[in-house]
């Protein structure tokens, strides 16, 4: 083939996707534009009907009276048959219900279920591909569709990151602490962002509640560990505390940065020894966690160790002691000022640093 | 004679096999950069940015900006960044010797007084002269450097030095960030698990013309002057198209100077911003890369499409060319001090893949282009043009370039949609038929002269002087 005709041939090529992808564009803005329109004249129709349906002054709010089925016959004449409205409607009693609480919030659940939305969501996790799953996921855990629960725990292990948070939060909104039975045999990562999340969701039940999460401390699955470690942390689950001394020799450098926080954090005093028998083994990263959770815990006893690493030739581990000698009771800034002046001016900095409460 | 149609052959069909190597390079971008936005906005219609912003698990971000003669607007521009949303984050506003009255308009402004700061100097900078935090705790997320003069790297590495969190973000003092872009850019930290992440960042928007109000876009308006329209293409180009493409192979090799993220100890054992060259936002993400190859940690750089940041870009000829100048400096600069990393086998998709592809596409690209054209030039004068190969070549260039920057306007119709009217989005589309006619020349000239410059050992940064944002308040 001669050169010319491959430059012919570019330049056609070029033209018709240049066009094509133009035609597109237009065609879309027209598209987006019409449907627009069209949701909004079917919003028009739809919503006057559910506001009288959930506004209307109602003794009981478990069941319909006449005047309210004969709404919900409407709203069905006008989704029969007519996927788009049905769409609109799905969407109209999603959105209202999670911006609505108390009775009205009910009665839009009431009428989820007597319009069979639970059926296309339950189809959607079938069927759909992973976000529209997801999205069937987020909507049966809004409406709280327990028949749901198995078929969404399917996914509590799923190798697609999305529905495996998704499924995992709504396990746990639909069967309470039943629901992290997921933690019990998970190969996969839970990272920090879905720690996030679930935490969000356990924060919202009462504290009594709560399972006692050491149950999940000696799982082969280290991001298991992290996970009951942090949760033990957050709801001050201080009966853990003894089983959280066994995690500070465990081989995984985050565990035992999430131990040692923990046990600062829940202010269990008898875990200072245990740090100071490991640290001179540690890892720098782990050190500085001992030394930020001694200053949560320690007492005197600890502050000849804390001293001794305040003198360090390390900026990191000298400022850390220097904060955590500050937090001794009372005597922890008499002590960094009595030591002052017999220090060299590179720890006087850091003292000067640490006591300027502006600083920190 | 004959030399010369051998000559002549041998040039036309060298530049025509590049051509096709670059067009398929960007067509194999523009796929990957398609399916990569598509992936990133399923996954993120699940993301509810509050849970981030008030969990006690997240952890705290360090957002560093330097500040040289910014005393027009510095008081706006940390007004601005302190109502950034994010629970746990600090300031820290370095000035670098600044020969206005910087400084004193923050100190002022702020109620600013010297502390007591002990220094972690894990990076060698220029001395600090005074840190300051205010008297006032309404901010005391802020924190003020004044340090000696010693250019944007110096400055960025003293904020990291004075940082006391793990993730720091560094930005451009005089940008705009969206209110959320913190929150949407430590998503990618948070979600790491086997793989790290070591460094994160976002779509970098043209300001100019945009409505702002108390240090916030609200209204995104189309540039009214030409350059800026020029650069609003170029960005969306370079950010939608490019940058995600990379982002999918894992092969970013830059990371914005305007807004971005990272892990600080990697930044810190890759030996921090470089002043050897101008392009310190590049060549910092190719040293942190090496770095994490030569430990063999795993790793991985995240781009997301979001536009995150607002700049003003620049409007004359004269700031236009002296920042792509620069632009080109810093990119041989940084090609120069890595290029062991060239088809390293050991650097994997950086050795293999995006470090030749800088070289070979971003770096030679004007260079041939510009030398090509000459040649052209050359046959013509000389009367052995083949015309009808010229225009072919022209066309079938001219051609691809439009599709190309139309291939941009299309994933920004489809994601996130900044420009609604459709005058401006014709207007847009004009740009494009223009710009390959007209801007495009000027870059190959500048890229050119950037070349030269470097060989002539010209290593400021030169001096970007902008005309500021106008608050619509």
């Amino acid at each position: 083939m001669r050169l010319n005709t491959v430059l012919y041939i570019t330049i056609i090529i070029n033209i018709i996707f240049g066009l094509l992808l133009f035609v597109i564009f237009i065609i879309n803005r027209i598209i987006r534009e019409s449907i627009n329109l069209r949701r909004q004249n079917a919003i028009n129709q739809l919503e006057p009907l559910i506001n009288e349906l959930i506004f209307t002054e109602d003794d009981d709010i478990y069941s319909w009276n006449q005047d309210e089925l004969r709404l919900i016959d409407k709203l069905k004449d006008l989704i029969r048959n007519n996927k788009f409205y049905t769409k609109v409607l799905f969407d109209m009693l999603l959105q209202m219900h999670k911006s609505l609480g108390g009775n009205a919030g009910i009665e839009l659940k009431q009428l989820y279920y007597d319009l069979n939305f639970d059926k296309i969501s339950v189809e959607k996790l079938k069927k759909g591909p992973w976000y529209v799953k997801g999205k069937a996921i987020i909507e049966l855990t809004q409406m709280e569709v327990t028949s749901a629960y198995d078929l969404i725990c399917r996914f509590v292990d799923h190798p697609e990151e999305i529905l495996r948070i998704e499924a995992q939060i709504a396990a746990i909104v639909l069967k309470k602490f039943q629901g992290l039975n997921f933690l019990d045999n998970t190969k996969r990562p839970i990272p920090e962002y879905q720690q996030i999340n679930l935490l969000k969701i356990l924060s919202e039940f009462e504290k009594e509640d709560l399972p006692d999460f050491s149950r999940w401390l000696e799982s082969k699955n280290d991001y298991v560990i992290i996970f009951a470690v942090n949760m033990i942390s957050h709801f001050e689950q201080i009966s853990c505390a003894p089983k959280l001394i066994k995690l500070l020799t465990h081989k995984n450098e985050t565990v035992r940065i999430a131990a040692v926080k923990a046990l600062g954090n829940l202010y269990f005093t008898p875990a200072s020894e245990n740090f100071i028998e490991i640290y001179d083994k540690e890892t720098q990263k782990v050190k500085i966690a001992i030394l930020n959770a001694l200053g949560k815990i320690s007492t005197k006893n600890e502050l000849d160790f804390l001293l001794r690493q305040l003198e360090k030739d390390d900026y990191e581990i000298s400022i850390e002691a220097a904060k955590s000698i500050q937090s001794i009771q009372r005597n922890g800034v008499n002590t960094l000022e009595s030591i002052y002046d017999k220090l060299n001016d590179s720890i006087k900095a850091i003292i000067k640093h640490t006591l300027d409460k502006r600083i920190s | 004679m004959e030399f010369l149609t051998y000559l002549s052959e041998f040039f036309n069909s060298g530049i025509i096999l590049y051509a096709v190597s670059l067009i398929l390079a960007y067509i194999i971008l523009s796929v990957l950069s398609i399916r990569e936005t598509i992936f990133y906005m399923r996954k993120n219609s699940f993301a509810d940015y509050r849970n981030i912003m008030t969990s006690p698990l997240t952890p705290p971000v360090s957002l560093i900006a330097p500040a040289y003669n910014e005393g027009a607007t510095i008081i706006e521009n940390i007004r601005s960044l302190l109502s950034l949303y994010y629970a746990d984050f600090e300031i820290i506003i370095v000035n670098d010797g600044s020969t206005d009255d910087t400084l004193k308009k923050i100190i002022e402004e702020y109620s600013l007084v010297k502390v007591d700061f002990a220094v972690n100097e894990k990076l060698k900078t220029k001395s600090i002269k005074n840190i300051y935090k205010s008297t006032n705790p309404v901010f005391n997320k802020l924190t003020v450097v004044d340090k000696e003069n010693g250019g944007k790297s110096d400055a960025l590495n003293a904020g990291i030095n004075v940082s006391k969190n793990d993730l720091i973000a560094c930005c451009d003092v005089d940008s705009i960030l969206e209110q959320d872009s913190l929150l949407k850019l430590v998503k990618p930290f948070l979600e790491s698990s086997k793989v790290k992440t070591i460094a994160a960042g976002g779509v970098v928007r043209i300001a100019n013309d945009c409505e702002i109000e108390n240090g916030r876009i609200v209204k995104v308006n189309f540039p009214k002057k030409f350059f800026p329209r020029i650069q609003v293409l170029e960005y969306i180009r370079a950010f939608l198209l490019a940058r995600m493409a990379w982002s999918r192979l894992n092969g970013v090799l830059i990371i914005s100077g305007a807004f971005g993220m990272f892990e600080k100890d990697v930044v810190i054992k890759a030996g921090g911003y470089s002043d050897k060259t101008v392009g310190e936002d590049l060549e910092l993400v190719v040293r942190m890369r090496k770095y994490m190859h030569d430990n063999g940690i795993k790793y991985r750089i995240v781009y997301i499409p979001d536009p995150l940041c607002w700049t003003e870009s620049p409007t004359t000829i004269k700031i236009l060319s002296r920042q792509r100048n620069r632009w080109t400096r810093g990119l041989i600069g940084t090609l120069f001090l890595h290029i062991r990393t060239l088809f390293n086998p050991k650097y994997k998709i950086l050795g293999m893949v995006s470090f030749p592809y800088w070289l070979i596409y971003e770096w030679a690209a004007p260079i041939i282009e510009f030398f090509g054209i000459l040649y052209f030039l050359f046959l013509a004068v000389f009367g052995f043009a083949d015309w009808t190969f010229i225009l072919l070549v022209f066309l079938a260039v001219y051609s691809f370039a439009l599709l190309y920057s139309f291939t941009s306007i299309f994933i920004e119709e489809f994601s996130f949609h900044q420009y609604k009217s459709l005058k401006d989005i014709f207007k847009l589309s004009l740009v494009a038929f223009l710009e390959p006619l007209s801007f495009h020349f000027l870059t190959l000239i500048w890229a050119v002269k950037g070349n030269l410059d470097y060989l002539s050992g010209e290593r400021k940064w030169g001096e970007m002087k902008r005309e500021g944002f106008r608050d619509n308040r």
